[in-house]
């Protein structure tokens, strides 16, 4: 006997499953499609490794947004005549299934009914392929389920390129000049006593922003030491190909400037050499440019000199080294940090690439245009007085220009005298913070003798002239005055 | 609710009365079974067709072996509605006049309506009330029609000179349309041979009561048809309309009126006599298939553009056939 109710469930049940299945599929095959590309976006499009959780996430939210659409397909109502018709039209049961379902229906008891349910001994063998899952669902589903692996094997598998540097590059890489300095430091920690005065006149200019007035040691204090830790930085910046990509023109004015913090620490040296010859704290700072890269002859003058045991020795090994050195530094000029006549004229990109007033400098003198004043070309040695008594702000410096740029105009701020140091050192004046458009260019310090009490006599006139050409507001001067003050009284 | 027995009855004494026709008639399977079908819908039919493919002698073949009573009206441009339906006449009675009905020749069980569209629309509309009622009204009377009743007509597509082509109102009154087909050579030497023989040809005797044609007429009432195919029926006649979405695109640019909900019911009621003609116990899509073209070709009305170039509208429908699927 055909139980056509049990029948029915049967059919309404696969129907279910089947709608379910239909909306299953294209909601899983998005879902982890779109979980497939967040893997990827997460692993490779992300310096850092995406938390393990994600792997769930990435992996189960597919999977339950697709069971949910499963469940809601299921929930869609079930149009029983027409799948029957269906299921009729199947296995060629010439609508006789919804028929019956028809006359059932009616609750008519009549001869027809009886034939149509003798003629139906059981339900149809093949009555599921009226109701088939389409390839296409299934082609669907398969794309979204490999998506979904494919996605967490993305997440889970190392990729290249994925995790962390090895620990030797890492911190160059990611550290900053200022960060580098301090922390060789504290693996090698300066010597409580201050060394002997090993400044450099010019500071390392790098792509990297300097570091702030706070972070930064005072210029008096940064010895030979930082330099040379600020040269071993930026080479290995330069090796390792770190994002700063230091040229090489840059890297041989880098050499040069150690070169020269060397001289000028040999010649101290030897001046204050006595009778005890080299100290301890003397032969760690002449080993430290031993870490460099040197030419041989000055690599194996040093280590003579570290080897020396008596001061006439020393003396005389010092002499040699700053014979050496002497030969590889630039003429006097270029030592001060102060371009060549020539140079004013032909863009030198480094110094383009870091000095704020150098581009506008070479455009000026490349467009012809008096450089400060705009009446005139610079004469010989006029650029950096001219050009710098511009403003930054494009402004023309009327009492700069007119005083060095102009040709009538007196040369006294066309060379800067011998002893001086450039600086492009960043001021602090007034509330606003930070004024980079102000060059010092000279600090009238460095050939002056100590006096008893250990302070630097500072020609202040020199100076207020100075501040006067460079235009800085008169009110600003004592915060200059300040700052001179200190450094050469031993303040910081 | 039909019994088995009636249902048995029924079913056998349809098959005598295919078998009694198919006696006299060669072929023509399709009309006998538009016939037939019409029969048992209560309903009319149409045979459309050259002259002497014997769509007379169908319908009188029919008439014999039901043992009903049988008109002919040959229909003629003089002819007048009361040639049809009956006259009131002036008739003297123990002396005393007094009008007395005389009823046409639609009075009758079976009537063939013969070159149906040489007569008026005027005398053609006469036979409306009959068709569709089974009444008719003369004189302030109303006249009922014995059943079983069916109006059979018969028209020629040729010669159409003086004639007048049915109106859309008068002609969608009949239940189906059916083209008489010109017989195949097997059966042109068939009715050579039935016709020249010494014997003449005899209509039937009758094989079938009127009560057994009632009977059947309920047992096709009660004939199942699944939900699935009576929407089916409905998409079909939807789709002939130039206006639906689901028209073929022939339709949309042929068609001026497609078929009305009449149409719908004689393809149901159609396909539910077919499958009772057949033996089956419910409807199935080859009986809908063989009564929609009978069912709707004639519900079809061209446009301008349609009738200028001369479309058939049989192949409408087969566009349509194959366009619209059960489920």
């Amino acid at each position: 006997m055909f139980d056509f109710s049990q029948f029915l469930i049967d059919v309404e049940r696969r129907a279910r499953r089947v709608h379910g299945a239909s909306l299953l599929a294209p909601v899983l095959c998005v879902s982890s499609l779109a979980a497939l590309a967040y893997a990827g976006i997460a692993v490779y499009g992300t310096p850092r490794r995406p938390p393990l959780w994600t792997i769930g996430l990435v992996a189960g939210l597919p999977l339950l947004v697709a069971l949910i659409a499963y469940l809601a397909g299921r929930r869609r109502s079930v149009d029983l005549p027409t799948l029957l018709l269906r299921i009729d039209d199947a296995v060629g049961a010439d609508a006789a299934l919804s028929s019956l379902f028809e006359v059932r229906r009616r609750g008519a008891d009549s001869a027809f009914r009886r034939r149509i349910e003798s003629r139906l001994s059981g339900p149809p063998p093949r009555w599921r392929e009226g109701l088939p899952v389409r390839a296409s669902l299934v082609a669907v589903t398969a794309i979204g389920v490999a998506s979904l692996l494919a996605a967490a094997a993305v997440l889970m598998l190392p990729a290249a390129g994925v995790g962390p540097l090895p620990a030797a590059v890492s911190p160059i890489v990611t550290e900053s000049p200022s960060s580098s300095t301090t922390e060789r430091d504290r693996v090698a920690p300066r010597p409580a006593a201050a060394p002997p005065r090993m400044e450099s006149d010019v500071p390392l200019q790098g792509d990297d922003p300097p570091p702030s007035e706070a972070d930064r040691p005072p210029l008096d204090d940064r010895g030979l030491r930082d330099v040379l830790a600020e040269l071993e930085t930026a080479t290995s910046d330069a090796v390792l190909g770190s994002p700063t990509d230091r040229s090489p023109e840059r890297l041989a004015a880098d050499e040069q400037r150690a070169d020269r913090a060397l001289s000028e620490f040999l010649e101290q040296l030897r001046d204050r050499l006595g009778a005890d010859g080299l100290s301890e704290e003397d032969r760690r700072a002449l080993q430290e440019p031993l870490g460099r890269p040197l030419p041989p002859q000055t690599r194996a003058a040093l280590n003579d000199l570290l080897r020396a045991d008596n001061p006439e020795r020393a003396k005389e090994l010092i002499d040699r080294l700053l014979g050496i050195l002497g030969g590889t530094l630039p003429p006097e000029a270029e030592a001060l940090g102060e371009p060549p006549a020539s140079a004013s004229s032909e863009s030198d990109p480094v110094d383009d690439a870091t000095d704020p007033f150098a581009a506008f400098e070479t455009d000026s003198h490349r467009d012809g245009e008096p450089a400060g004043h705009g009446s005139s070309p610079p004469s010989d040695g006029a650029d950096a007085t001219g050009d710098r008594g511009d403003r930054a702000d494009g402004a023309v410096d009327e009492s700069g220009g007119n005083a060095a740029g102009s040709p009538t105009a007196p040369d006294v701020e066309e060379r800067p005298p011998a002893g001086f140091v450039e600086e492009d050192a960043p001021a602090t004046i007034g509330p606003d913070g930070e004024f980079r458009e102000f060059l010092t260019r000279g600090v009238p310090i460095e050939t002056a003798t100590p006096g008893a009490d250990g302070a630097i006599p500072v020609d202040y006139e020199r100076m207020e002239s100075i501040l006067r050409a460079r235009a800085v507001p008169p009110a600003d001067w004592n915060v200059v005055r300040d700052y001179f003050d200190a450094i050469t009284k031993g303040g910081s | 609710m039909i019994s088995e027995t009636d249902l048995e009855r029924t079913h056998s004494a349809f098959e005598r009365l295919q078998q009694a026709i198919a006696s006299v008639i060669v072929g023509h399977r399709a009309t006998v079974r538009s016939a037939l079908i019409a029969l048992l819908c209560r309903g009319n039919a149409i045979f459309e067709g050259v002259p002497g493919l014997g769509k007379t002698l169908l319908v009188r073949t029919l008439a014999g072996a039901l043992g009903l009573r049988f008109a002919r009206i040959q229909f003629t441009p003089d002819l007048m509605p009361a040639d049809i339906i009956g006259t009131d006449l002036i008739t003297e009675e123990n002396g005393r006049r007094r009008f007395t009905f005389s009823p046409g020749p639609v009075f009758a069980n079976i009537v063939l309506a013969d070159e149906i569209n040489r007569a008026t629309p005027k005398t053609q509309s006469a036979l409306l009330e009959a068709m569709e009622e089974r009444t008719v009204s003369v004189g302030g009377r109303t006249y009922p029609l014995e059943e079983p009743y069916v109006v059979l007509a018969t028209q020629n597509p040729i010669e159409m000179e003086g004639t007048y082509p049915l109106p859309e109102a008068q002609i969608d009154r009949f239940l189906l349309k059916a083209n008489v087909e010109f017989p195949t050579l097997d059966e042109m030497i068939e009715i050579t041979a039935r016709n020249t023989e010494p014997t003449p040809l005899r209509i039937p005797d009758p094989v079938v009561t009127a009560d057994e044609i009632l009977a059947a007429r309920r047992a096709v009432r009660e004939l199942p048809i699944a939900a699935g195919l009576r929407e089916y029926v409905s998409r079909l006649v939807f789709a002939t309309h130039p206006n639906d979405g689901s028209a073929p695109p022939r339709i949309r640019e042929y068609v001026e009126y497609g078929g009305s909900p009449r149409a719908a019911i004689a393809l149901v009621l159609g396909a539910k006599a077919h499958a009772f003609l057949d033996g089956a116990s419910n409807v199935r899509r080859s009986d809908i298939s063989a009564v929609f073209r009978p069912a709707l070709n004639h519900r079809l009305v061209l446009n301008f553009k349609g009738d200028a170039e001369g479309v058939s509208v049989g192949d409408l429908l087969d566009d349509v056939w194959e366009r619209v699927t059960p489920v």
